[in-house]
């Protein structure tokens, strides 16, 4: 196979992919201390162990860009190769270390500012951190009787990581068979095939079984961990607490590679600032770039997290500030059932139980009494703060979700899905929606995930998707069987299929 | 060389090399109950009794444990079976993937003490790391299995029951509809 011909991403995502194609399986250009040098083989680990202190890597040593500050437009370009395949229509450019730049606003937010009786300018920093699933990385794979390369991986995205692999080994995807067993966790790092393209790599040449499984260290050093970002609010309002506009500028340090780059720093603003209905105003700009640092990748929030953080820690500080109640300034500002959301890609918030939300924690944590901080006695005390965040289940119109149920002859159902439960317990909600259209006992649905050559497709298990997405699925299809065997039955039985919803079970 | 261990009962022996560790050594020989989460005595995860001794099999060579008797979940089924039920009804687990090294020094706990205040439950557990949970409910589902058990021996419960309390709210309630068949209406 000709590696340098084509790149191709690690990032688990619905097609056309959102992230750059910049990476090979084995590149002679390595990007930071944990990128794969070579791929050593042996009957055992230990003879890979003996195998790793005899070769010897002539480095050139590079400047290395460490800091996101200085990476936009610096000397030392990350990706120079010119086979690097940007998305289109995202802004990217390899030569400045960019690979995404965004930009979108609605209303006039520098005069909204302007007439503003306060206005926050804050930047705030982040962390990478590491999802650290107790189970690491690890994948296996073997060549089955059909010549076809089989891959068992801990995988979020069974059905991405097939394409993924045919990607990277430039080999059509119907050669290609992924499936995941019962899994140790995943918190997004998982939404990356951090493992499973060196096996299928290694058995793909070898027609040797393979498998690799990530140590701690190295799933602490050459896994997905959270982008790290800086992000710059500005943040106008009144006297009386009524928020005008937000501004926000987002730095965000995709690493080595760009996966799942473009899209987490879109929802550090698409997150944050749709949260204030009141606000007139907003601009929301961005730029994804390069370092020397660890790839990043998906983490619970999946870069909702970083921009709420900042954008909640400003609006506390203007509480703060106007000597206002942090919670009464949410209640004033925060955005309700039935109002456009602009920086939320123009849709409407069509359930939005926030204010409900809001009350209850008043209520419930009896900020009234606490805030801002309670003593306990004992040079010891409690503190009160408050924050808001949005969540969406699933991408809209991208994402996608399927499922086959079958009645089987002992009288039980089968629920074929392409989701990966990863210890979410999605395979037992997916059962109880079946199980309630079907009006059947749980222990009479069998759920089945994933394999590629058997399950029907489904993007995936991220964004708090599957009980939404892949459960919507599992309604609908059970609803077709339920029709079908009262029409059956009701044939059977002579009668009208309504009147035979007494006789079911 | 040849390793022998008494493993959940049976006396085994496997060629081992020198710095093979019991981790390992008991994955070979099938205790897939056994995990590893960090090979560094960080997290619990492959806890086994070494002479009913819980250790971090990750941080211990096979060699070591020669001549000894060591357990896994696989050989402690039914003394775990006392309260795993409660860490399935409390849904404590998620992945799942720590769950048994948390139950080996659960065993181990009520071994050396059998009547342990949450603070103890604490201080035991402390080393085992469990991503997914936040422990709440690991701890909940310990400190009801020990209450229930309490309860159960107790004079009181029956007394309770004897001035027929109101069916639902009578703790046997449960225990008999765990009995029946799933969806019988008691
Ligand atoms: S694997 Fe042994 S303590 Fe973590
Ligand atoms: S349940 Fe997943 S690590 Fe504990």
């Amino acid at each position: 196979m000709d590696q340098n011909g084509k790149r191709y991403t690690q990032a688990g995502q619905t097609p056309p992919e959102p992230s750059p194609m910049d990476r090979l399986v084995l590149d002679r250009h390595v990007r930071f201390v944990g990128d794969p040098v070579a791929l050593v083989v042996g009957r055992t680990e230990k003879a890979c162990e003996r195998a790793l202190p005899l070769i010897r890597v002539q480095y050139e040593v590079l400047p290395a860009v460490l800091d996101m500050d200085i990476a936009l437009d610096n000397p030392t370009v990350i990706h120079p190769e010119e086979n690097w395949e940007e998305v289109p229509g995202i802004g990217g450019d390899r030569m400045r270390n960019l690979v995404s730049h965004e930009e979108s606003g609605s209303g006039d937010i520098d005069a909204v500012l302007s007439s503003c009786d306060v206005v926050i300018d804050r930047t705030y920093r982040t962390q990478a951190c590491q999802q650290a699933m107790m189970e690491t990385f690890r994948s296996y794979a073997e060549i089955d009787a059909f010549g076809r390369l089989v891959i068992t991986a801990s995988t979020q995205i069974v059905f991405h990581t097939r394409r993924i692999v045919a990607n990277a080994l430039h080999i059509p995807e119907a050669m290609i068979r992924v499936r995941k067993p019962r899994i140790g966790g995943g918190f997004g790092a998982k939404q990356t095939a951090v493992s499973a393209v060196y096996p299928a790599f290694v058995t793909w040449k070898l027609k040797k079984p393979s498998m690799i499984v990530f140590s701690r260290v190295e799933s602490q050093t050459a896994s997905s961990p959270r982008h790290p970002m800086e992000l710059h609010v500005k943040l106008g309002a009144m006297k009386d607490g009524t928020i005008r506009g937000i501004a926000l500028h987002t730095l965000s340090d995709t690493g080595a590679y760009g996966e799942h780059g473009p899209t987490t720093i879109g929802l550090s603003g698409h997150k944050s600032i749709p949260l204030y209905g009141s606000a007139e105003a907003f601009r929301f700009t961005g730029d994804c770039v390069y370092t020397n640092h660890m790839s990043s990748g998906a983490y619970r929030g999946y870069g909702a997290t970083q921009g709420i953080f900042a954008v909640e820690s400003a609006v506390n500080e203007l509480a703060d500030t106007l000597h206002l109640d942090p919670l009464a300034i949410r209640e004033k500002n925060q955005v309700r059932e039935g109002m456009v959301m602009p920086a939320y890609f123009g849709e409407t918030a069509g359930s939005c139980a926030l204010d409900r939300c809001l009350e209850s924690v008043r209520r419930r944590i009896d900020w009234d009494e606490n805030f801002p901080v309670k003593e306990l006695g004992d040079g010891k005390c409690l503190a009160y703060g408050i924050a808001m965040a949005m969540q969406g289940s699933g991408i809209s119109a991208v994402d996608q979700g399927s499922a086959t149920i079958k009645l089987s002859d002992g009288g039980f159902f089968n629920l074929i899905v392409g989701s990966a439960d990863m210890g979410t317990g999605s395979n037992t909600t997916l059962s109880q929606i079946a199980a309630e259209v079907l009006d059947v006992d749980l222990a009479r649905v069998q759920c089945f995930d994933a394999d590629t050559d058997i399950s029907p497709y489904d993007s995936g298990s991220y964004a708090s998707s599957t009980a939404y997405v892949t459960g919507g699925a599992v309604e609908k299809a059970a609803r077709k069987l339920r029709e079908k065997i009262l029409a059956y039955g009701a044939e059977l039985l002579h009668c009208d299929p309504e009147g035979m919803w007494g006789h079911w079970k | 060389m040849r390793v022998e261990i008494i493993l959940n009962g049976e006396r085994i022996g496997r060629e081992a090399d020198p710095d093979m560790t019991l981790y390992d050594f008991v994955r070979a020989e099938g205790c897939l109950s056994v995990k590893c989460g960090c090979e560094s005595s960080s997290c619990g995860l492959c806890t086994v009794f070494v002479d009913d001794v819980p250790v971090l099999s990750c941080s211990m060579l096979a060699a070591r444990a020669a001549g000894h008797r060591v357990d896994t979940l696989e050989g402690l089924q039914e003394e775990a079976g006392a309260f795993i039920g409660f860490l399935a009804d409390r849904g404590a687990d998620q992945c799942g993937f720590c769950n048994p090294g948390m139950v080996m020094n659960t065993i181990a706990l009520l071994r050396e003490n059998p009547n342990p205040t949450e603070e103890d439950v604490k201080a035991y557990l402390a080393g085992n790391l469990c991503r997914c949970s936040g422990y709440e409910g690991q701890l909940d589902a310990i400190m009801t299995y020990l209450r229930t058990r309490k309860e159960k021996t107790s004079r009181l419960w029956e007394s309770r029951c004897a001035r027929r309390t109101p069916w639902n709210s009578c703790p046997a309630r449960r225990a008999i509809r765990l009995t029946l068949p799933p969806g019988s209406v008691l």
